[in-house]
């Protein structure tokens, strides 16, 4: 392709990334054997990143601060699912039964969703976890609290053992949002021989991570990319959401 | 349950719109250059889509959507400011104040006063390619023109600020070298 046929305008398109790679050939062609198209070129690149700096910090913008709006996101969630957690709790208190401790799963406080009244009921986990046919348990944790974390792994650790001699379709997930996601980081967690263990032993236990709590962290920290998770651990993009979702399937839910 | 659902799914929502606030900002900012006028075209946008998030069928084009409002609600204060003045044909004079005038030889504020002078049209085009990424086809969307007039527009635009800013700058030397030699 020669420069006459090369308009102006294909070859901001190139610079834009916009060509197909035939059309691009024919581009880098054209540049190699005219010394000129290669300053235009150049020109243009330039001209783009001059753009994007002169816009990198305009002005602040007096009603909104950008990290006022993010930070209670995570953390809004986590009160949320605590909230629901605490009203749970309370009406479990109210109708208060003497609980059945079944053999070795720690008696907490766990919540399930009542298809037939629509609500969410408290229950002790153990029995809980004996009515409950489908045996998903959903671990919720949002402190860094490495005792609690420890608590955690123990349970699923108890309620996996407990299951292993009854039929298949057990299953454990264990969900990390707000400060707790340091549990699940690499290079932080104190953890990580420990979970890693777990999920090699355990094919139906899963670590999940909060995508929002990793963002928050991702900003306060002022890294460049996603912040780091241990080996296997996944990602879900709100904990909240992806809690709601399991007890609407019947999973037992336990705030750790 | 589906209660519950549609409200994590309006959650959702807000945050894909406080999300991009800081983008739209930016983008306002580029087109109008008053941080008063960049927020309330913001708010007025946001408001906008929150009031109409059930025409928002695909999320995944969310950014196209919100920058098309944004670029709805620019033109309809440039409409309400300036009857029957079509944007594309105005260009914006730079305002002379004794601060801009001792940032012009800035980099930041250089660039800015030549992305002032560009015609309405060729601004958009320009802050979408450059500041958000959008694709030529995406822009078409955005600004409701057809993409060959995005691409003339983005040509000619890149045109403008090569001769204000990379050329100038060769003849703007002379100038600092005069000032060293005075001082």
């Amino acid at each position: 392709m020669s420069r006459d046929k090369l308009s102006d305008e294909r070859l901001n398109a190139f610079v834009d990334d916009e060509l197909d790679s035939s059309e691009k050939n024919l581009v880098f062609e054209a540049l190699s054997q005219d010394d000129e198209l290669r300053q235009q070129a150049c020109e243009l690149r330039q001209l783009s990143e001059l753009v994007r700096h002169a816009y990198s910090n305009p002005p602040p913008s007096q009603h909104f601060q950008k990290r006022e709006s993010r930070r209670f996101s995570p953390f809004g969630q986590a009160a949320a699912a605590a909230l629901l957690v605490a009203v749970g709790g309370a009406i479990g208190w109210l109708s208060h039964e003497p609980a059945s401790n079944a053999a070795d799963v720690p008696d907490m406080r766990a919540m399930v969703w009542g298809e037939d009244d629509r609500a969410f009921h408290s229950t002790d986990l153990s029995s809980a976890t004996s009515h409950n046919a489908l045996k998903r348990v959903i671990l919720h944790l949002n402190t860094s609290s490495p005792a609690r974390f420890e608590e955690a792994l123990d349970t699923a650790e108890k309620l996996l053992n407990k299951y292993a001699g009854d039929n298949h379709g057990s299953e454990i997930e264990v969900v990390a949002n707000a400060s707790a996601i340091k549990l699940l980081r690499s290079g932080y967690s104190p953890f990580s021989s420990r979970v890693q263990a777990l999920q090699e032993k355990y094919f139906n236990l899963t670590f999940l991570a909060c995508k929002d709590a990793m963002d928050h962290i991702r900003e306060l920290e002022d890294l460049s990319s996603d912040v780091r998770l241990l080996p296997g651990v996944e990602v879900t993009p709100s904990a909240l959401e992806h809690i709601l979702e399991r007890m609407n399937e019947g999973w037992v839910y336990l705030n750790v | 349950m589906s209660v519950i659902a549609n409200l994590c799914k309006h959650q959702q929502f807000r945050r894909a719109l406080a999300d991009y606030r800081e983008n739209l900002y930016r983008i306002a900012y580029s087109w109008c250059h008053n941080p008063a006028l960049a927020d309330d075209l913001v708010q007025e946008a946001l408001t906008k889509a929150l009031k109409n998030s059930g025409q928002l069928r695909d999320p995944q084009t969310i950014k196209a959507w919100l920058y098309r409002i944004l670029s709805n609600c620019w033109r309809d204060h440039f409409r309400r400011s300036r009857d029957c003045v079509d944007v594309d044909d105005v260009v914006l004079v730079d305002k002379d104040t004794p601060d801009s005038n001792h940032d012009r030889n800035q980099v930041v504020q250089r660039v800015r006063t030549a992305i002032a002078l560009l015609p309405m049209g060729q601004r958009q085009v320009i802050s979408l390619v450059d500041l958000e990424g959008c694709s030529y086809i995406e822009v078409a969307q955005i600004l409701d023109v057809p993409i060959g007039t995005v691409m003339s527009r983005l040509s000619r635009a890149r045109q403008a600020l090569k001769e204000r800013l990379l050329e100038a700058e060769i003849q703007g030397d002379s100038t600092v070298h005069r000032l060293r030699t005075a001082k």
